[in-house]
């Protein structure tokens, strides 16, 4: 009886208006939207590559003790699914000596009218058009049989309204699968043709697998929603005004507002604030260590006899030498700390900011739980290494590089600053032993974007709330269709 | 009559489960929106004035001539429609990728949502069965049946349905607005308010847009329910897929190299130009040696004196010293001097002029792609208004562009300031350097001014134009479809 029912939910729907309008849409909408978001990979990707070379060819040997080793974010391929933060993510950390690094964006002549509206990926296509479509199919099944007088005819035979319920999921579940598998493919047949991209590479199947799956789930919860809507709504045209409703809050307005929310709930100041208190600090703790400097230059001179007015950047006399050899030894200490200090004191502010804005942004992410296609997003950006979590993983990334850096070349030089009298430093540097100026190079950035099996982890209460919210929307509209008045 | 009609139409709608739910969601989304926005406005004002005294202290204290143009860089105050409009983000803030994130993913709710996405689908949902529904009710007939034009009963729909409709609207705006009254934290002048009536009158145009659309799509449909699915058809297609596309489409029409491509240009026409004068050098010194001989080769020997190169001081004193004795060396080194001038400032300005060319050249192109983008984007209703309510609230691009004028403008005034400042302190201190502290106290401060409304009108009147033409082809196409509409 099942099947009859579900054959019987597909034949209606195909044999209306909607089926045609909607896949008409996919179709268009689908492999236009993957061909524009490839194009925009591939022109990133081509930006990346340039700079990277541009970069080697200038530091690719003879580094100097005044470099600051670069290294490049590629883009991630994955973001043509989902473009997410990419965008405002950094393409550089940059190194230094002194142990810290920084993010940087170069300003590209970018089109400016693409933040004025919104993006044209996969991600949106689904969150918005799919979500809608499923709900357009959906919003009337049961109250428009009311209306039409057909349920009542249903009702009177032997069959249990569960059943009725579960043939109206999945009859209009497969009929929308239908064009959305087809302009899937040809989305994906669209992506092969890229040069750059394989679809059958080894790591890209098993995420596009991925995503898939949660697509289809993420489809599944919201016919469920459009049945549930109808279920609790006696005329189409009341089905209408809800599922605008439900569409506008769900879709819309819990995403947006939720970090709005939080925002409110939890202020933290602006990055601007924090960067100008870390210079501060810096500025102050030099200067500090600047003093020190002298008083450690003074300290030396008048131990061997000498006046520090006196002594020219080489020294000349024996007590010069002498003077000059103790506080070489000495201010190595006082370069360290001071360098320390700073470093300490720029990475305690910026790692309490780090933490108040995460603190923020996870109130933002939970609150935003409450609709699926917030979930959904989280899922799909996640996947792709365009997520919340991204600016983390850079920042991690980023870490790893300066370490390695440091390695490589920055612990290669000895760099000493004597002070004399004057406040602009007299800089010496020395190799350490086996190091060849010619032959070092900068190491390249190896980036690491977040794993598929790390994305499915930290995502695996979306995954979970996906279920429930099929469930849930599952569970009312069976409730409230039990109650309803065929009438 | 026509007064009956309207009446009619206005009272349907009110007493219709819609009015209720466009009502409530009205109130409460634009009045949860300003107020969690103007708190937001209220934390970027502190932010902003922190930001200024922070960098006050530090020019107070740490102001010294290697520092002073990184710092005193003028700081965009929040824009006063903050609490009803979210403005993009300027060039400093999009570099922030560790503030907050999620905005960037699920861009935020403000005005610009509540008139484009929220009050555009309630004007459809008000207007889809205005002509549809009542043929299927039966009532159309009724009222054909009595002696009252078609046009009139159009028109009376029109007036009706966009009154009802617009009650929500207006009710919670003026609600919102009470409160950015009240609250003490937003001091609006006269201009803001005569920018916000303009903002008023140019949503009501937007809406009424959305209305006659779903009336015209409405006289075109037999029943409501394709009536409906039309309407929502179009209402993605203008809302989300047109305005999503365009960048992207010109971006495919119009192509620009990228900067990195640029500034590879730029550095093989500089190494073209290094080795230019290399040779030229190398030319010169030969024809000297031709021409003085052994004076030249002793000129040689001191490494030209520091005229070719950085050289070591003792070869520059040597030359020097040589140079004050002999006469005819000192002819001959500047000679040499004036001649290399001559041949190599030439190189160099052909070099300026082709790289500004380079950069011209892909400043215009990145223009003409924003303006294609911006032009195919009008076909979209959405677009023409978001230009709009933009430009006129001063939370858009053109503010942006605005602001840069006003940076380069209050450079005017501060470069020849410290100028004069350096000048001065180097008079009367002659021990000043690149690092010592400069006394900043009397400088001139940044003041940033709003752009005129005239100037802001004359930008914004084409598109508002535009949506009125929206308006008039909606209701024109309606009109011509109800004329020959089959009322059984």
């Amino acid at each position: 009886m099942l099947g009859t029912l579900v054959r019987k939910e597909i034949t209606e729907t195909i044999l209306d208006m909607r089926f045609w309008v909607v896949t008409v849409l996919f179709l268009i909408l689908i492999p236009l939207g993957m061909y524009v978001s490839r194009k925009d990979y591939e022109r990133r990707l081509a930006n990346y590559q340039q700079e990277h070379q541009m970069y080697r060819q200038h530091y690719g040997k003879d580094v100097g003790p005044d470099v600051e080793a670069q290294g490049f974010r590629p883009p991630s391929m994955l973001s043509i699914f989902a473009l997410g933060l990419d965008p405002f993510m950094p393409d550089k950390a940059i190194t230094s000596r002194s142990g810290l690094v920084r993010a940087a964006k170069e300003p590209g002549i970018n089109n400016p009218e693409s933040l004025l509206f919104g993006k044209a990926d996969y991600l949106f296509n689904v969150s918005f058009i799919v979500s809608l479509a499923a709900l357009i199919f959906t919003f009337n099944r049961i109250s428009g049989e009311r209306e039409r007088g057909t349920l009542r005819l249903m009702i009177s035979g032997s069959i249990r309204r569960g059943e009725i319920l579960l043939a109206k999921i999945v009859g209009n579940y497969i009929v929308l699968l239908v064009p959305f598998v087809i302009a899937f493919l040809a989305a994906l047949i669209i992506l092969n043709t890229s040069s750059a991209i394989s679809v059958w590479s080894s790591g890209l199947w098993f995420a596009l697998l991925v995503i898939i799956l949660i697509t289809l789930l993420f489809i599944l919860a919201m016919v469920s929603l459009g049945i549930c809507v109808s279920a609790l709504t006696h005329g189409s045209m009341a089905s209408i005004m809800m599922l605008f409703l439900v569409w506008i809050m769900g879709v819309l307005g819990i995403p947006k507002i939720s970090p709005m929310i939080a925002e409110a709930v939890y202020p933290i100041e602006s990055r601007n604030v924090v960067d100008l208190a870390a210079r501060i600090a810096r500025e102050d703790i030099e200067g500090e260590f600047n003093k020190k400097r002298e008083e450690l230059f003074e300290k030396c001179c008048t131990e061997f006899g000498t006046t520090w007015e006196d002594i020219a950047v080489e020294p000349r006399t024996d007590a010069e030498k002498q003077a000059y050899a103790k506080y070489d030894r000495e201010v190595l200490a006082l370069d360290s700390e001071c360098q320390k200090r700073v470093a300490n004191a720029i990475r305690k502010l910026e790692q309490d900011y780090r933490n108040r804005r995460n603190i923020q942004a996870s109130l933002a992410v939970n609150l935003s739980r409450i609709s699926p296609v917030s979930c959904y997003t989280y899922l799909i950006s996640g996947l792709a290494g365009t997520g919340p979590a991204e600016p983390d993983k850079f920042t991690e990334n980023a870490e790893r590089y300066q370490e390695q850096v440091k390695a490589a070349i920055y612990d290669n030089w000895v760099v000493k600053t004597y002070r004399m009298g004057e406040p602009r430093p007299n800089i010496r540097v020395r190799q350490t032993e086996g190091f060849d100026q010619s032959k070092a190079s900068v190491p390249d950035m190896r980036y690491e974007y977040t794993t598929i099996g790390e994305a499915l982890r930290a995502g695996w209460i979306d995954i979970l709330l996906l279920f429930v919210f099929n469930i849930l929307f599952f569970a009312v509209a069976f409730w409230r269709f039990n109650k309803y008045d065929v009438r | 009559m026509l007064k009956t009609i309207i009446t009619s139409e206005f009272l349907n709608n009110i007493l219709n489960l819609r009015f209720i739910i466009g009502l409530v969601l009205c109130v409460i989304i634009t009045v949860a929106c300003i107020i969690i926005l103007s708190h937001d406005y209220r934390q970027e004002l502190a932010d902003y004035n922190l930001r200024v005294n922070l960098q006050d202290e530090f020019l107070s204290n740490y102001s010294h001539r290697g520092s002073l143009f990184l710092m005193i860089r003028p700081q965009k105050p929040p824009e006063r429609f903050r609490p009803l409009i979210i403005g993009i983000p300027g060039k400093e803030n999009s570099k922030s990728f560790d503030d907050n994130p999620l905005p960037i993913l699920f861009p935020p709710l403000d005005f610009l949502f509540i008139v484009t996405i929220i009050m555009s689908l309630l004007a459809i949902l008000f207007s889809y069965d205005a002509i549809a529904g009542e043929r299927q009710s039966g009532t159309l007939r009724l009222v054909i049946a009595n002696s009252i034009s078609r046009t009139k009963i159009l028109f009376g729909k029109f007036v009706g349905g966009a009154a009802s409709l617009l009650i929500p609207f207006i009710l919670a705006l003026l609600v919102g607005v009470l409160y950015i009254n009240l609250n003490p934290n937003i001091q609006w002048d006269g201009s803001a308010w005569a920018e916000l009536a303009l903002l008023t009158a140019a949503s009501i145009t937007f809406i009424t847009l959305f209305y006659l659309l779903g009336l015209m799509v409405s006289a075109f449909s037999r029943c409501s329910a394709t009536s409906i699915l039309n309407c929502l058809f179009l209402w993605i297609l203008l809302i989300l897929v047109i305005p999503n596309m365009c960048p992207y489409i010109s971006a495919q029409l119009n192509r620009i190299p990228s900067i990195k491509e640029i500034e590879r240009q730029e550095e093989e026409i500089t190494r073209a130009c290094i080795e230019l004068v290399g040779q030229r050098e190398k030319e010169l010194v030969k024809k000297f040696e031709s021409n003085y001989g052994k004076l030249f080769s002793e000129f040689e020997s001191m490494e030209f004196g520091g005229v070719l190169d950085d050289v070591e001081p003792k070869n520059r004193e040597a030359a020097q010293q040589r140079a004050a004795a002999d006469p005819e060396f000192k002819a001959m080194m500047n000679a040499f001097r004036d001649e290399l001038k001559q041949t190599k400032a030439p190189i160099w300005r052909i070099k300026a002029e082709q790289t500004n060319k380079l950069w011209e050249n892909i400043e215009t192109k990145a223009a003409a792609q924003t303006k294609l983008a911006k032009n195919l984007a009008c076909i979209s209703p959405f677009a023409n208004f978001v230009y709009v309510a933009r430009d006129l609230t001063g939370t858009g691009l053109g503010s942006l562009d605005y602001f840069e004028r006003t940076k380069v403008e209050y450079g005017k005034l501060y470069a020849p300031y410290v100028g004069k400042k350096v000048q001065d302190a180097e008079k009367n201190d002659p021990t000043f350097t690149w690092d010592s502290f400069l006394d900043l106290s009397d400088r001139p401060r940044f003041v940033f001014k709003e752009e005129a409304l005239k100037d802001k009108l004359g930008e914004v009147l084409p598109y508002w134009g535009i949506l009125v033409l929206f308006n008039v082809v909606f209701f024109v196409a309606a009109f011509a479809r109800f004329m020959r509409y089959d009322v059984r």
